[in-house]
């Protein structure tokens, strides 16, 4: 009788983006409930024991913190892979056990993921927006072509490996019971250190990974003037800037704070779209239960056909009213 | 110092994709309506900006497209440009690496520095780059913005890395993918290389390609996004609308 496959999710320590790495966490427990898994098993890469809280939904997940004094939140996505890579090897997993080895989406997730495929040769199945299960095959949905092909892949090698970008609302999680969290002691040789200088720090401004409000410009901001008034409104509302592929492009907005499909992926509750067309590749770096609020003079603009509430105005003229009435907003809150 | 660059291409989002969406027919559409991507444009833009500072930096290019791309290419008078044939499952990452290095490593020239954009094609999503860089034996920087090569020989690279921007010493021989930026828009091209580069002679290099371990299910159009049930438009006056956007905002941000 065949063993069956376990979904291992992999989170690096990384307390910033705890947020989203729950939601993986829940995400896999939904999967999980669906039936056909052998179970689910959480990597934690930390540098201490208990340095990250152990999470899951029902009595399926296994906890495992895996221990290296490396372990930080600026690792490089070869070390993670291999520390995942020689956590496989302790008796407490199972280097044979067929997985599903998924990895939170992102740069450094997604190479870690391909990394880790490599020393696994495993299936590489990339940035899956679904993973499934039929029979012991694995199966992951991802998007191509700037978000206009979806694309169906199957692997039924004994390992796969994803960055995984759950869509859809996820199961609350609980604290796990002391009895489900175990330890790993991983010995590795150290990673090479390279010779780094750090250039600047984040921006100062609302990061844009768990931020409730995303304020985000698109080529039709013409420069950089535009962002300036985006970042005017995004503070009195405690917002995040964004901007789009051509924003970026054009340098009015940092790569840091691109939204889309080769960007960040943002799940605020609300999304402010100003001279945002709304183009796929764009529209893959919202979550689906963001409410999008867009601004374009255009009335054909395709943003509208997604949008939940539309203001079709030049922003030149619109902005600058809107920035006075937060701040008078902001003031009369402020006493 | 030798420099390969990894183009790809992708298909001209203007152009709206085949009714019927199979792997054959998208790499017909992908070839028909071939153009550099903005991540291609970096990579070939930081070469091009290596070779100005040092006349003796030589740019060789091998494109993993059709030959309207390699001649695009072309026009910005590289070294060698070579486009590669070969027939490899695009949408998984470690065979299309594969591929890449086998071309790579039969080139005659060794290169110092392989560059490419941090997404390879329309089908990657950053898998590419790394697992290449796995398989050349290659140390690999991501999500580079700039490189520099400083007085005393060493190549800097400047990358992005969460939110903050750094600057990160190549020991050796590396494999860096580039990201888009501000600093690394592609520039035009001499109308003189332009013309050179339509009689320009494209070499094509075959490689073999690994076997797939991810198999293809299927292709279909990306549903169009559904959010909400339809969108409320704010009408009115500009300032009747304004009034209204802030009153939504609010409804939903946190006072700083």
């Amino acid at each position: 009788m065949s063993v069956q496959r376990t979904l291992t999710i992999v989170l690096p320590f990384m307390p910033e983006e705890r947020e989203a790495q729950e939601r993986l966490v829940a995400a896999a427990c939904a999967l999980h409930a669906q039936g056909g898994w052998g179970g689910i098993e959480v990597l934690q890469i930390v540098p201490a024991q208990g340095a990250a809280p152990a999470v899951g939904s029902g009595e399926a997940v296994r906890w495992h913190e895996v221990i290296h004094p490396q372990a930080a939140p600026d690792n490089e996505a070869a070390l993670l892979a291999r520390l995942a890579r020689a956590a496989f090897s302790d008796p407490a997993l199972g280097a044979e056990v067929p997985r599903l080895v998924a990895w939170p989406a992102g740069p450094l997730g997604e190479e870690a993921a391909a990394l880790l495929a490599a020393d696994l040769d495993a299936a590489s199945l990339g940035r899956c927006t679904s993973l499934a299960l039929q029979g012991n095959e694995v199966e992951g949905r991802r998007p191509a072509f700037g978000g206009r092909v979806d694309v169906h892949l199957r692997s039924q090698g004994r390992f796969a490996c994803a960055a995984w970008r759950p869509q859809g609302t996820v199961p609350p999680l609980q604290p796990l019971a002391a009895d489900r969290v175990g330890r790993i002691h991983v010995a590795i040789e150290p990673a090479p250190q390279w010779a780094i200088e750090p250039l600047h720090d984040a921006d100062g401004q609302v990061r844009l990974e768990g931020a409730r409000l995303v304020v985000s410009g698109g080529r039709g901001m013409g420069g950089p003037e535009g962002f300036a008034l985006l970042s005017r409104i995004a503070g009195p509302l405690g917002a995040a800037l964004g901007g789009s592929l051509p924003a970026v492009d054009a340098g009015w907005v940092p790569v840091a704070r691109q939204v889309g499909q080769s960007g960040r992926f943002v799940s605020p509750r609300l999304y402010l779209a100003v001279a945002i067309s709304g183009t796929p590749q764009h529209l893959a770096g919202v979550a689906g239960s963001t409410r999008i609020v867009a601004v374009n003079e255009d009335p054909e603009a395709p943003i509208f056909g997604v949008a939940d509430v539309g203001v079709v105005a030049d922003w030149r003229e619109l902005l600058p009213l809107l920035a006075q009435r937060l701040d008078t907003a902001n003031a009369a809150a402020a006493g | 110092m030798n420099i390969l660059v990894l183009i790809a291409g992708v298909a001209d989002p203007k152009w709206p994709l085949p009714a019927v969406a199979d792997s054959v027919a998208l790499q017909a559409h992908g070839d028909r309506y071939a153009l550099l991507s903005p991540f291609d444009e970096a990579a070939l833009e930081l070469a091009l900006k290596l070779r100005d500072d040092d006349a003796g930096v030589a740019i060789h290019a091998l494109v993993a497209g059709p030959e309207s791309l390699a001649r695009k290419v072309a026009e910005w008078r590289l070294d060698s440009v070579q486009r590669l044939t070969v027939e490899v499952a695009a949408w998984d990452a470690r065979a299309c690496a594969g591929a890449l290095a086998g071309a790579a490593a039969a080139l005659p020239a060794e290169p110092a520095l392989v560059l490419t954009g941090r997404e390879f094609g329309d089908f990657d999503d950053g898998g590419v780059p790394p697992l290449l860089a796995r398989a050349l034996r290659l140390p690999h920087v991501g999500l580079a913005l700039n490189l520099a090569v400083r007085e005393d020989g060493t190549v800097w690279a400047t990358r992005q890395r969460g939110g903050r921007v750094e600057r990160v010493r190549l020991e050796g021989r590396a494999l860096v993918s580039v990201t888009n930026d501000a600093q690394n828009r592609l520039r035009h091209p001499l109308l003189k290389n332009v013309m050179a580069a339509r009689k320009l002679l494209i070499e094509a290099l075959a490689a073999v390609a690994p076997a797939s371990t991810v198999g293809l299910e299927g292709l279909q159009p990306a549903a169009p996004a559904r959010r909400g049930s339809g969108c409320r438009m704010l009408t009115g006056a500009l300032a009747e609308q304004a009034d209204a956007l802030a009153q939504v905002l609010l409804q939903e941000g946190v006072p700083a």
